[in-house]
């Protein structure tokens, strides 16, 4: 992994009797795009409060670009941050423009800087740049809020749900536009429900439960592939779970007509050699590969109730 | 992280709309004045009065642009924003504190100096003399008591996080709780009213409740104990 730009160390952070964040541990790589995943309460959004000194942690350590959370280097470290936390937060009596200037004003940015004009095209709002906000759609707004995170060219980026409200396009768009942020020299962290669309987004993944670390990695290797899957001629399933079965290798039919084979720590051409000599020959065979849907369920499932 | 202050104070309707509906008021009550004045009338009725009403308005709306500076954030949910874009919350307190001061100076010198013009108009329609000095002191008094109810109100917004909670608790206390509060034997003249309008006499020349040391430090301890409790539970609290 590359130098880590963010890390929490054992950080818990308690509302009352509930941790909300409990003991976790995680590195945001820098220049990396970084899923935070968990469920409804799982702390995400906490998490974030925490790294953007909005929270104050009850223990551990948070490191934002080498600061330690409660210094003064650390309020310093905040400013290299853009973020879009839960709803888009926008003055809404102010036009759009007005809106940028306001966040410019507070980095330096002057008025007439060219990065105000930029950032609302690249977020899609130029031709309604003077308009009040409060005209605004759901999706707007979060266009807004992503722009006002994105100003000052901050080197983190961090997003709480910013697919929220936007249509198919704009999905699009904002999936694109944030693959596109470490080739600029950014670092985004970026949380969602739309699985589909993380798996699509980022190269890492942070996976919390109940505020608690249970899985951390490069998407690659938490997609792992479990086996493979077989398409056989019709009439042929039975023959060729038999042969599979008889080999000693778990092996489950479909309705589709597929076989899923777990192979376990044997290759795949071994499973062809076992259906060749039962005289069946696949129309295809192919890794099966977990997508991070299945693989959150099952992780952000196992335990429950446990404890 | 003033200029951003700025440009909000710019950009937002609230603060034009205070102005304007502030000269709205004290026009059209010098109009209704002139209106019911009688022919060859006292100078009371062409220009005193229209300075009482100017009194009253002016603290009003400084009240209302004092909640409105840190109660704007609180009302667009943007303190989030604001506290990511100046992490040191003492120093984010410090800066609308100034921009609030800054506002309130703005905006009470140009009513009070549109205030004067309008009273000399008056008089002059009147025909009666208009003692110029004389109607400054009562406009600079005027002002400061402004001034320090709008730096009050901000305090207030602040310790409740709230627009309107800050408002409505000024006003309140200005124009109601407060008169009860001087009532009170022995301590009561150390109300903020009192205290504030004991600045504004001496200011006037007039007899004061208080000397104006004794006036100026009751006002600072008010405006100390509501600032700094907001301040101090803006600092360690989590902004939500």
């Amino acid at each position: 992994m590359a130098s880590p730009i963010l890390s929490f160390d054992s950080v818990t952070k308690a509302y009352g009797s509930r941790n909300a964040v409990d003991g976790l541990c995680f590195d945001v790589a820098e220049r990396s795009v970084t899923g935070l995943l968990g469920s409804n309460g799982a702390g995400k959004s906490t998490t974030m409060k925490l790294l953007l000194g909005l929270a104050a942690p009850n223990s551990g350590q948070i490191a934002l670009f080498g600061a330690l959370q409660g210094t003064a280097a650390f309020a310093a470290a905040v400013r290299r941050t853009g973020s879009h936390i839960e709803l888009p937060a926008l003055y809404e009596r102010a036009t759009a423009r007005q809106n940028i200037e306001i966040q410019c004003a507070g980095f330096g940015i002057g008025r007439r800087d060219p990065k105000i004009d930029a950032v609302l095209e690249t977020v899609g709002l130029s031709s309604r740049s003077t308009d009040k906000v409060k005209s605004f759609s759901l999706g707007m707004r979060q266009r807004m809020s992503l722009a006002l995170a994105l100003v000052h060219e901050p080197e983190l980026v961090v997003l709480d749900e910013p697919i929220n409200g936007l249509d198919p396009e704009g999905v699009v768009e904002m999936r694109e536009l944030i693959r596109s942020l470490p080739s600029r020299g950014m670092t985004a962290l970026v949380s969602s429900h739309v699985l589909d669309e993380i798996e699509r987004t980022v190269d890492e993944i942070v996976i919390i439960r109940e505020g608690k670390l249970i899985a951390e990695g490069p998407i690659a290797s938490i997609i792992t592939t479990s086996g493979i899957v077989l398409r056989v001629p019709a009439g042929n399933g039975d023959a060729a779970l038999a042969a599979l079965t008889a080999a000693g290798v778990a092996a489950t039919v479909f309705e589709n007509g597929e076989i899923r084979v777990d192979t376990g720590d044997q290759p795949g051409s071994v499973i062809a050699k076992v259906l060749a000599d039962a005289g069946v020959y696949p129309d295809e065979l192919r890794p099966q590969t977990a997508d991070l849907e299945s693989v959150f369920l099952d992780l952000t499932s196992a335990g429950e109730g446990v404890g | 992280m003033f200029a951003a202050e700025l440009l909000k104070i710019r950009s937002m309707p609230a603060p034009r709309l205070t102005l304007i509906i502030t000269l709205g008021l004290i026009v059209v009550g010098a109009v209704i004045v002139a209106v019911i004045a009688p022919e060859g009338g006292s100078a009371t009725a062409y220009y005193e009065v229209p300075d009482l009403i100017a009194q009253v308005i002016v603290a009003i709306g400084a009240i209302v642009l004092g909640a409105w500076i840190f109660g704007l954030e609180f009302a667009s949910k943007t303190l989030r924003l604001a506290a990511t874009v100046q992490p040191s919350r003492a120093r984010l307190v410090l800066v609308k504190l100034g921009s609030a001061v800054g506002l309130l100076l703005a905006y009470v010198v140009a009513v009070m100096a549109i205030t004067l013009l309008i009273e000399a108009i008056m008089a002059s329609v009147g025909s009666v003399a208009f003692p110029f000095a004389q109607q400054l002191d009562t406009a600079v008094s005027a002002g400061v008591e402004a001034l320090l109810w709008g730096v009050f109100a901000f305090g207030l917004a602040l310790l409740f996080r709230s627009y309107t909670a800050g408002l409505v608790a000024a006003l309140v206390l200005a124009l109601g709780v407060d008169a009860g509060l001087q009532q009170i034997p022995t301590v009561g003249k150390y109300s903020l009213g009192s205290a504030t309008t004991s600045v504004g006499d001496a200011i006037t020349g007039d007899a004061a409740t208080l000397a104006l040391g004794v006036a100026l430090l009751a006002v600072a301890g008010w405006l100390i104990v509501v600032i700094g409790a907001g301040a101090a539970r803006f600092i360690s609290r989590d902004l939500k």
